[in-house]
């Protein structure tokens, strides 16, 4: 029995090590300027359709979602983490060009389901039937957020959105969870937003959008 | 009833096996081959998650002490191309699906406020020809012209929605007051424009419009004017 339970204390470290995904310091990239060319190529490429994007700025910690170079929305970032797949328990080397290039076609993950009511209109206007008044749901109610999800680009970059609450209740079923989804991702970027803009960020993200990740966005 | 007195680190007061029941020894050999299972079981999981997790670690960046550098010839083209794009003066911006509008002049917020955007119903005419989705579009518009005291020229769903027959005569679509003090209009038909159902404010109840409380429809009428541009995601 002493053996075994010898055996169940390192199951359980390995289990919890693997579910807690391992912390580590990652080594800062080599900084990349405001005024890099191929970053600011990108920014004028994006700022020059016609359509939404996101630009996150690690520097200032900064998601903001943009049109025309535009700020249209920001979203307060209050930490931000960068996970690497792992072989065993070996990080792989991603390769630093992440930062500074166009990310496309976004999808949610969960995706966002939209459900639509169909009116029936009354037969003619003198109806005898009075139908009681229905409150319409609040957002919340209409598109209910998960407390963690993610955005996944094509080319394999992925926005994991959290909160810090979400990370307290994140349990060894959901790292479970995320070893079975595992591999999708060439790489995260871990983002602690404030518990209502996680949800805020889920219902209105603009289907297909593209990202920039730069240090610091270009002076404009 | 029997009960079972355990201590910790002391083997069970031995308890007469009554019939039917597991010998006390069998009993150990069924716990330990199952804790055996158990626990290996728990290697196996912790090994796969650890193979097929990410490991995370904060990421810094190092502040650039030195400023942003001058910009070079290549560079300075760049930037002048990026700021012809941004906008100069205020503008507004609408989240459609959590209900809130923004007077937004570049990384200042002039306001936030509440509004009221498309419900995402459908509404089909009863001959089934014609079918409306009453969503707030997603784009880039402008104001294309503004109205005080408003006025409603009734679109046909608004008839059929309420079981009423189309009119044919146009001044039996007018309706007065119904769009508030200000009307803000967008093109094909959507407008931003204040409301009689203020409490409804940050619900999707509108057919398309995006509808504004007074008091920031008012900040909002007097800060744009035509052509400023306006954001709905």
């Amino acid at each position: 029995m002493r053996r075994c339970s010898g055996l169940g204390s390192v199951a359980l470290a390995l289990t919890l090590c693997g579910a807690g995904g391992c912390s580590r310091s990652v080594d800062a990239p080599a900084p990349l300027s405001p005024l890099d060319s191929t970053a600011l190529a990108a920014q004028v490429e994006l700022a020059e359709q016609d359509s939404f994007y996101l630009i996150l700025e690690l520097g200032p910690k900064r998601l903001s979602l943009r049109y025309h170079g535009a700020v249209v929305r920001d979203y307060p970032v209050e930490a931000i983490s960068l996970g690497r797949p792992r072989a065993l328990v070996r990080a792989v080397e991603v390769d630093g060009a992440w930062r500074g290039r166009v990310w496309r076609e976004a999808t949610l993950d969960p995706p966002l389901e939209v459900s639509r009511t169909v009116i029936e209109p009354p037969a003619s206007a003198d109806t005898e039937v009075e139908t009681p008044p229905v409150i319409p749901p609040t957002p919340e109610e209409r598109f209910p957020a998960p407390d963690r999800f993610r955005v996944r680009f094509a080319g394999g970059l992925a926005l994991e959105i959290t909160s810090r609450e979400a990370g307290r209740r994140a349990g060894l079923g959901e790292a479970f969870g995320n070893a079975w989804n595992a591999g999708q991702d060439g790489l995260r970027i871990r983002l602690q937003l404030p518990a209502a803009d996680v949800g805020a960020l889920y219902r209105s993200l603009p289907a297909g959008i593209s990202l920039i990740v730069v240090d610091r966005a270009a002076p404009v | 009833m029997t009960s079972v007195h355990l201590r910790w680190g002391a083997a069970p007061d031995p308890v007469p096996a009554s019939p039917g029941s597991l010998a006390p020894s069998r009993a150990r050999r069924v716990g330990v081959v199952l804790g055996a299972l158990l626990a290996a079981g728990l290697v196996v999981v912790g090994i796969v998650s650890m193979g097929a997790q990410y490991t995370y670690g904060a990421l810094r960046i190092p502040a650039d002490s030195a400023g942003t550098p001058e910009p070079d010839g290549e560079s300075r083209k760049l930037l002048a191309k990026l700021r012809k794009t941004v906008p100069k003066e205020a503008y507004v911006v609408i989240d459609r699906t959590n209900n809130r509008i923004w007077l937004r002049r570049g990384n200042e917020i002039e306001i936030e406020g509440i509004c009221s955007a498309g419900s995402g119903h459908v509404l089909t005419d009863p001959t089934g020809k014609r079918t409306w989705t009453f969503d707030t579009p997603q784009g880039r518009f402008k104001v294309r012209q503004k109205t005080a005291d408003p006025v409603w020229k009734k679109p046909d769903w608004a008839f059929i929605e309420e079981g009423k027959p189309v009119p044919r005569d146009p001044s039996e679509r007018i309706e007065y007051g119904t769009l508030g003090e200000y009307a803000l209009y967008l093109g094909d038909g959507y407008m931003i424009h204040g409301t009689l159902y203020e409490r409804l404010l940050g619900r999707s109840v509108s057919h398309g419009c995006v509808r504004v409380g007074r008091d920031d429809l008012r900040v909002i009428y007097k800060a744009a004017r035509v052509g400023t541009p306006v954001f709905i995601f």
